[in-house]
């Protein structure tokens, strides 16, 4: 029995994401979906904590982007990447989540000079049960940072920096033009840049054999 | 000197530029001190991003840790038994000792084996249980949160074919009501018209009848 329940188990852990989607399309295959739960749910709590700056309030969210990825499960097109799709409804929900933060009273931050408006700063001084999360001073340092940018600049960078997506896959997701892509991770690294610079005056950063080797001469 | 665009950098840090543009750039940055440090900044920038780690879920350690368990407390305890078996003297009655332990050993070992393995299935099935009851658990809330937003969804359509009916009903009212006047109207005029006949059936009639008592004088 138990040879037979694993087997029927890695039966279902071998097929494809879009394979198992298109399952709890056509059936709401519930073993299915439970796969692409157990493959998604870290890489999307990850995308909400970093969005949110908060990873405990990033576990309700990941467990609504599911909710909402099987409530629109009709919506899915078995002709285009699952992850896609996914990360878009994920971080959409992070975009509503940050503005209905920014609608409370209690927190009235004012949007900056593009009409972005930024992560309220209470929400991230009071996040103290996530700063045992953080292993060092630098990591608290790099989630402050990461909180002051605009969500939409922010967005761009969690996705490619810290998931891996490509340019090209981070502009499927937001359905915004590539070159619009490249503009806010500009923007984005210079704001940061800015943001960081003076925090760490005397950083050196190390390099490694690999870039040592793949880098041109001149970037010392 | 002419510098590319800023957006030309970002797929150039990223490593998604073409090679000839690669060439480029790197030429570019050969000669530009301004954009070697802006480019170096971003750089230092994304490496600093890396020292913030969301803590991932503690149950895939969960999952593996007693596996090895079992099998480093089997290996240790074989290990001892193997030293065991190599330090002793081989002798005469030490070799029919030994091949007393080897038996001992043996049977053991077998014994061992088998826990070890009962060990591992019973822990297999209760991780497992673990898991399937967990991802039952978020299905139920799943199941939970989409039969809510059916419930608001039904009560939505109950309201609007309410106000459908309503609206129907009035309507028809009007109708009726624009029908019954025109039949009205149409009764009156019947009315009216055989009315007038009557008048003249009546006038008609006083006329033949002094006419008919006018030929009876004549006659007389």
């Amino acid at each position: 029995m138990f040879k037979k329940t694993l087997s029927s188990l890695s039966g279902l852990f071998s097929i494809t994401d879009e394979q198992a989607m298109w399952r709890v399309q056509m059936d709401g295959d519930a073993q299915a979906f439970a796969v692409l739960m157990e493959r998604w749910h870290d890489r999307i709590h990850g995308l909400c904590a970093r969005m949110l700056s908060n990873v405990h309030t990033a576990e309700d969210i990941a467990q609504e982007v599911f909710a909402r990825v099987f409530e629109k499960r009709k919506d899915y097109d078995p002709q285009k990447r699952f992850s896609t799709w996914l990360w878009r409804i994920a971080v959409n929900r992070c975009y509503d989540e940050l503005r209905k933060l920014q609608r409370r009273q209690e927190f009235s931050i004012e949007p900056d000079e593009d009409g972005h408006a930024l992560l309220p700063e209470q929400l991230i001084e009071n996040s103290s049960p996530d700063q045992h999360a953080v292993q060092n001073e630098e990591a608290e340092v790099i989630r402050k940072a990461l909180a002051q940018l605009p969500d939409i600049y922010r967005s761009v960078l969690v996705l490619r920096h810290y998931h891996g997506l490509k340019l090209r896959e981070v502009a499927e997701v937001l359905d915004v033009p590539e070159g619009t892509v490249n503009s806010r991770m500009a923007e984005a690294l210079s704001q940061l840049s800015r943001l960081l610079e003076p925090q760490f005056p005397n950083y050196k950063p190390q390099r490694t054999v690999a870039e040592k080797r793949n880098r041109e001469p001149l970037l010392i | 000197m002419k510098h590319p665009n800023r957006e030309a950098w970002v797929p150039y840090i990223f490593g998604e530029s073409s090679p000839d543009t690669i060439q480029s750039l790197n030429k570019h940055l050969a000669e530009c001190a301004e954009c070697r440090a802006q480019v170096e900044s971003w750089r230092r920038t994304l490496k600093r991003l890396d020292a913030w780690q969301v803590p991932a879920r503690p149950q895939k350690a969960a999952f593996v840790a007693p596996v090895f368990k079992w099998a480093i407390a089997a290996a240790i305890i074989l290990g001892i038994g193997f030293g065991f078996g190599r330090i002793v003297p081989a002798s005469g009655e030490a070799k029919a000792a030994a091949r007393l332990e080897a038996s001992i050993k043996a049977s053991l070992a077998a014994q061992m084996q088998e826990q070890v393995r009962q060990g591992v299935i019973a822990e297999l099935q209760h991780q497992l249980a673990q898991r399937l009851v967990a991802q039952s658990n978020a299905l139920m809330a799943l199941e939970t949160r989409l039969i809510d937003a059916r419930k608001a969804d039904a009560t939505k359509l109950a309201e609007e074919l309410t106000t459908l009916l309503e609206q129907q009903h009035q309507t028809d009212r009007a109708l009726t009501e624009a029908l019954l006047a025109k039949l009205q109207d149409a009764h009156d005029q019947d009315l009216f018209a055989l009315r007038q006949d009557l008048e003249t059936v009546a006038t008609v009639a006083d006329e033949k009848l002094v006419q008919l008592a006018s030929a009876t004088k004549l006659t007389e």
